[in-house]
């Protein structure tokens, strides 16, 4: 019996280390390769460098655009995100609380945006009569309006769960909307709001069609892209389109390390418990 | 009170970014696919159900794209499901770094889908790819594959890719399905006698319906708006045989018959909205219910 | 804290507004039609450029352009330039399978970069780019009196010239040999189609792919169908007047289904290999130097390539001669090539023509060919050319008769070049026949004519 027991645990810890190992493949695959010459990563594979070529990511920094993308990459990401996340947290406070016919039928409306499919087409002519085409203002505008859906009905499903004496006790205090909202309500968010930052910020920060179609310079254009164009003139040099891949995910990959108990615990709440 | 303390302006202020950018073009769009519009001419003329009839007649591939749109969003979810929750259950066990699984597992979902193709690409290489190099490896030269290239194995390819890079997500809310489910019953199950089966047929599967729910209409969502895995990928090649809705609609760009595209769009529109409204007042459901 | 989130609410407020209401505050877009620089009969200002000291100015020009366009020693010239001028040349290079979709979305958006990139083309720049609403005109430029003609003929529509071709007028694309594995299989160049298929018969029997051909990219297998003009106007003369005119079609030209045929049964016998649609352009000199391939169709600088990629490789193994689809003998050329345009949407145009200019000055000319392996010759007269005694040699037993490819020779044809491919490919994978290939080509040529309300099409 114990023995049976312990053979059922084994497989089962050799199972999973198979299937985090078959996860993270291509990741460590990346990683060997961009530390090597260009003959021998002309096939990508795990024998290690005889030599790790460091430099490579100097050359990578230089030819790729990189800190310049970097930085549009951070600001496109975490502007839409915050602003996102702040309008969508106060509707949905609003369609939480006032449930009255129409709030019922704006919150369904915002949220059958998850579904909508986005027109390319048209965009443009609304991009340029709001004059937003080939602006970093309307690129993140447009990243914004995508998360907003998604971001509304999950704090709606969190406001769902405050009590409703919080905003009573609030009114008792004097507070008018916007006090109660950004002094009460908003702090008590925390949790669906840093779960909703970071998926919104890792949508936007891989995200690369909205981009390539509505912003028309390379100062612009985020890491995404600046890969993509990296790849375009280097195909042949595996070396430094792995280490310029590695340097692009970086920052998410740390991201999500530090902020995984958030995504995982985030989701139960919003998607699972509602 | 709810007036003062609940301003309609709260509501507004994404309400107006959402209909200015997302659903304006969505109607302007339904409006132009009756349109002739192109690239060659500055006017537009209103040509009834003409652009519909081309996509839904049998000389185009439109059919093919749609058909391999469907066949992909339902083999993502079965695929995505299954061996989330599988992954779920594994991970939920008494196992050993039980949280850096969960942590590498999920990962894929977080890398660049335009890197996640760049690297695949050179995966699946036929002649230099890993995969194909492992294979030969170990003596299975014989099942090498031009994994990408094909007629038989590249959509499979995109499938393999695409769950490669979703399961991690489904695995996480289905996990959190799991947690939630409380103790006692399988403990009252196993007083009676029930085996494991027993337990996940009778316990498990119905408690966790919820979270299926939500998975399930995520995958959907998702796999019918599909584009970036199949672009990166294969641009809908060998020839038309990987093509989806969105990957044509990007190619009638390109040809300059945006009447045709924008009409593309406008099926897959009436079918998401459709679907969509549907699943939304399941999950709506779900939230009160829960 | 509060303090952040409110200034992040006005933040938030401020660009709503600017987005539902369009108000015309924020300048920062390139997008603003500047109607009067845009004109096209703009005569000032052009020739002067090199008289004048340039000031240095604080200005840079996006530069769209497909991979492989862009050549390493023009990129060298824009460093040059910017020291000069002051003028910034930011290159936006896009994968080439991808290349056309991007630029025309651009375009309709009519936010097209400074400069952009477009292979040039009589019957092409209308319907391809839309160069009288979208591309400066620059017939009066100084460079365009040296241009070889042939090459100022395809870059012009409604007689202006929009475009500066910059290339190599011996780029045909030929048949590029390995002459050590054809003199160890005792193979000799092959004259006629059936030779050529024998000779690949047995390369492929001693264990070497015949040919390389890289369909991944999505264009360059296409080039075996039209680059064979010239033989198609000595099987059938007048064919390619009356594709133009719309009395044929091609799917009724005989000759048309015979190279197809012949091109597909080249794919069905396994003489380009396995991995033909996986292979990539850019691994060609790779494949080739490594020896594990016996041709492939490129053209007359690829031996040069070869040398300066792979070292250990000489030039000299290598030899040429003409597609042989067809039974081919004769010289294909296309005065048709990756120009460069002006977008008349552009705030810069007289830095750009100043950036054009000063490409085209002789002594930067030179230097252009000079770095750059994959071209022997240029298209202005007074640059000196760098054939080598096999290139010499080619040109002498092949040159005498020559003909126009057709994709610059029909009409409604270039534009649809990557739809061919995708034809063509699935042909490969056997899901279309070369009949569908040509019915496929006839049904977007008929769409695109009635489009541009061409007469002879109703």
């Amino acid at each position: 019996m114990i023995k049976s027991i312990v053979i059922k645990s084994l497989i089962q810890n050799i199972t999973v280390w198979i299937i985090s190992l078959i996860a993270v493949i291509p990741v460590l695959l990346i990683f060997i390769n961009a530390v090597k010459t260009v003959s021998e990563s002309s096939s990508m594979n795990f024998a290690l460098p005889r030599r790790i070529q460091f430099e490579n990511f100097t050359t990578v920094i230089e030819k790729g655009k990189l800190s310049h993308s970097f930085l549009n990459s951070l600001m496109y990401s975490s502007i839409s995100s915050f602003v996102c996340i702040f309008i969508s947290a106060m509707a949905a406070f609003v369609l939480v609380r006032n449930r009255t016919r129409l709030n019922r039928f704006l919150y369904l409306f915002i949220i059958m945006g998850i579904a909508l499919p986005l027109n390319y087409f048209t965009l443009i002519d609304v991009m340029k009569w709001t004059e937003l085409l080939n602006t970093r203002a309307g690129i993140i505008v447009l990243y914004m309006v995508t998360q907003i859906p998604f971001s509304v009905f999950i704090i709606y499903g969190f406001i769902g769960s405050l009590p409703k004496e919080l905003d009573e006790a609030g009114v008792i205090d004097g507070c008018g909307p916007k006090r109660l909202f950004f002094s009460v309500i908003f702090p008590m968010l925390q949790p669906a709001v840093v779960t909703v930052f970071i998926l919104s910020f890792l949508n936007t920060w891989n995200e690369f069609v909205l981009p390539l179609y509505y912003l028309n310079s390379a100062q612009k254009w985020p890491m995404t892209l600046a890969v993509y164009n990296f790849f375009g003139q280097f195909q042949q040099s595996w070396n430094l389109v792995s280490a310029d891949i590695l340097l692009t995910i970086l920052p998410i990959v740390i991201i999500y390390l530090l902020g995984q108990r958030f995504i995982i615990a985030g989701m139960t709440n919003g998607s699972v418990k509602g | 009170m709810t007036k003062r303390m609940y301003p309609f302006y709260f509501i507004a202020i994404a309400l107006v970014f959402y209909l200015v950018f997302a659903v304006i073009p969505s109607l302007m769009g339904i409006f132009l696919s009756f349109t002739d519009w192109n690239s060659y001419s500055r006017v537009t003329h209103f040509i009834g159900f003409d652009n519909f009839a081309t996509i839904f007649s049998s000389d185009e591939n439109y059919l093919h794209g749609i058909k391999n749109t469907i066949v992909f969003t339902i083999s993502t979810i079965i695929l995505k499901t299954v061996i989330g929750l599988f992954l779920a259950e594994l991970v939920n066990k008494k196992i050993k770094f039980k949280n850096l699984h969960r942590v590498l597992i999920f990962m894929p979902a977080i890398i660049p889908m335009l890197v996640v193709g760049i690297i695949f690409k050179s995966i699946f290489n036929p002649e230099y790819g890993l995969i194909n190099e492992a294979l030969r490896t170990i003596g299975l030269g014989q099942w090498t594959q031009q994994w990408l290239t094909d007629v038989q194995w590249a959509f499979k390819s995109i499938i393999a890719v695409d769950v490669w890079k979703g399961t991690g997500y489904i695995m996480v809310i289905l996990l959190a399905g799991l947690q939630s489910i409380s103790h006692s019953y399988y403990e009252a199950a196993e007083i009676d006698g029930a085996t494991a089966m027993m337990k996940f047929r009778f316990i498990t599967l119905p408690l966790l319906l919820p979270a299926l729910t939500v998975t399930t209409v995520l995958n959907l969502l998702y796999g019918l708006k599909i584009f970036d895995t199949v672009y990166v990928l294969t641009n809908g090649g060998p020839g038309y045989t990987t093509d989806v809705v969105y990957t044509q609609v990007f190619s009638q760009f390109s040809l300059g018959s945006y009447g045709v595209g924008t009409a593309l769009i406008t099926v897959l529109f009436v079918i998401m909205t459709i679907l969509g409204y549907v699943a939304i007042r399941l999950m709506s459901r779900e939230e009160y219910n829960g | 804290m509060k303090k952040i989130a409110s200034t992040l609410l006005v933040l938030g407020l401020v660009s709503g507004i600017l987005g539902a209401c369009g108000t015309n505050g924020n300048n920062e877009n390139s997008n603003s039609p500047s109607d009067s620089s845009a004109n096209p009969t703009n005569e000032s200002g052009t020739s002067s450029n090199e008289n004048s000291a340039p000031a240095k100015k604080d200005v840079t020009l996006s530069y769209l352009a497909s991979q492989d366009w862009i050549k390493d020693s023009e990129m060298k010239l824009a460093e040059k330039f910017e020291e000069q001028t002051g003028v910034h040349i930011d290159y936006q290079i896009v994968p080439s399978d991808q290349y056309s979709n991007v630029l025309k979305a651009k375009m309709a958006a009519g936010e097209a970069p400074d400069i952009f990139g477009g292979q040039s083309g009589k019957f092409d720049l209308g319907p391809l780019y839309d160069v009288e609403n979208n591309a400066v005109d620059l017939t009066n430029e100084e460079w365009v009196k040296r241009e070889d003609p042939l090459y100022i003929e395809q870059a012009t529509w409604n007689s202006k010239v929009y475009a500066l071709t910059i290339w190599d007028p011996s780029s045909s694309w030929i048949m590029v040999y390995n002459k050590k594995i054809f003199a160890d299989l005792g193979l000799n160049v092959p004259h006629s189609y059936a030779e050529f298929l024998a000779a690949c018969e047995k390369i492929k029997a001693s264990g070497v792919t015949p040919i390389y051909e890289p369909v991944s990219d999505g264009w360059h297998h296409v080039l075996w169908f039209p680059e064979l003009g010239v033989r198609y106007q000595e099987q059938d003369p007048g064919l390619a007047d009356k594709l133009i005119k719309n009395q044929e079609k091609f799917e009724d030209a005989a000759v048309l289904e015979q190279s197809l045929t012949q091109f597909n049964e080249l794919t069905q016998k396994g003489y380009f290999g396995e991995n033909a649609l996986s292979n990539t352009y850019v691994d060609t000199e790779k494949n080739m130097a490594a020896g594990k391939y016996a041709m492939t169709l490129y053209t007359i600088g690829l031996p040069a390539q070869i040398e300066s990629a792979v070292p250990g490789s000489h030039a000299s193994d290598y030899g040429f001669f003409p597609i042989p689809l067809n039974d081919n003998q004769d010289l294909n050329v296309n005065p048709a090539a990756p120009s460069k345009f002006i977008s008349s949407t552009s705030k810069h145009i007289e830095e750009a023509k100043q950036y054009f200019a000063f490409l085209a000055q002789p002594e930067n000319m030179q230097y252009y060919l000079d770095n750059e392996p994959k071209f022997t010759a240029l298209n202005f007269p007074g640059v000196k050319a760098k054939f080598n005694a096999d290139q010499q040699e080619f040109f002498d037993t092949y040159g005498k008769k020559t003909g126009t490819v057709y994709q610059t020779a029909i009409n409604y044809f270039n534009p649809q070049w990557t739809d061919i491919g995708k034809d063509m490919s699935a042909m490969m994978v056997k899901q279309l026949t070369p009949k569908d290939v040509l019915k496929n080509i006839d049904k977007r040529r008929e769409q695109q004519a009635k489009t541009a309300k061409d007469a002879n099409w109703k």
